[in-house]
């Protein structure tokens, strides 16, 4: 498949400029309440995956198909949740 | 840095944030984010190897569109081969993605700690679309 034929189908998916807006917003949203929450996440949530929609914890378990099944039952959509491990052991990433 | 990532064969789409990294050749799509927009390892057939500062992983490459939106609301569409990260393998399971030069080098990007400043002015994009103008 081309590259022209790639945006074309990705262009389909995505819709408008405004609904691209919107799914960037609503996920950053999610992602700025996961990092300025980071302390309380981590008293209530200490060694869990977190799922996060629009701002607001929705799902949480012990492993992330666990989560996921939790967002699936409730309906919400997983390509505009944030899903992140939180833990207080600080990791070193040399990428 | 968010963005949308398409993967228009498994018809795929899902919000990402991505970690900039300009020591990245190319873009890699983390655990979490394959594993959550439906990605499914079985289905990827086609292998690359990378190396890191950790050694060699045999990561899944993908055809994907990534997208981006600046502030005037305009959308930019980058066609590229992305890698995918072993989603099996636990040491690996909460890597974020990385945004890696085959797309920053058609982009400007400050970054400025001491005032929490990462600024981005894009260059060019494989297709940019723009919003609707009201006269």
């Amino acid at each position: 498949m081309s590259a022209s034929q790639l945006i074309a189908e990705a262009m389909q998916q995505v819709g408008s400029p405004e609904s691209i807006r919107q799914d960037l917003e609503e996920f950053r949203e999610s992602a700025l309440a996961l990092s300025s929450d980071h302390p309380r996440l981590i008293d209530e949530y200490r060694e869990e995956w977190v799922a996060v929609h629009r701002g607001e914890v929705v799902a949480h378990g012990r492993t992330m198909a666990a989560v996921l099944k939790q967002v699936d039952a409730a309906g919400l959509p997983r390509s505009k949740i944030v899903v992140r491990f939180i833990t207080e052991d600080p990791r070193t990433l040399i990428l | 840095m968010e963005g949308l990532l398409s993967f228009p064969r498994p018809n795929l789409l899902g919000v990402v944030s991505f970690l900039v990294d300009t020591g990245a050749d190319t873009s890699i799509i983390g655990p979490p984010d394959a594993v959550r927009i439906g990605v499914q390892e079985d289905q990827l057939t086609e292998k690359a190897e990378s190396f890191g500062i950790g050694g060699k992983i045999s990561c899944s490459i993908e055809p994907a569109v990534l997208i981006f939106r600046d502030d005037s609301g305009a959308a930019h569409f980058y066609a590229r081969t992305v890698q995918i990260m072993p989603l099996r393998r636990r040491d690996m399971a909460a890597l974020p993605s990385l945004l890696g030069r085959d797309v920053l080098d058609h982009w400007r990007v400050t970054y400025d700690p001491q005032v929490s400043l990462l600024e981005i002015d894009i260059h060019s994009a494989d297709r940019t679309l723009k919003p609707p103008t009201i006269l």
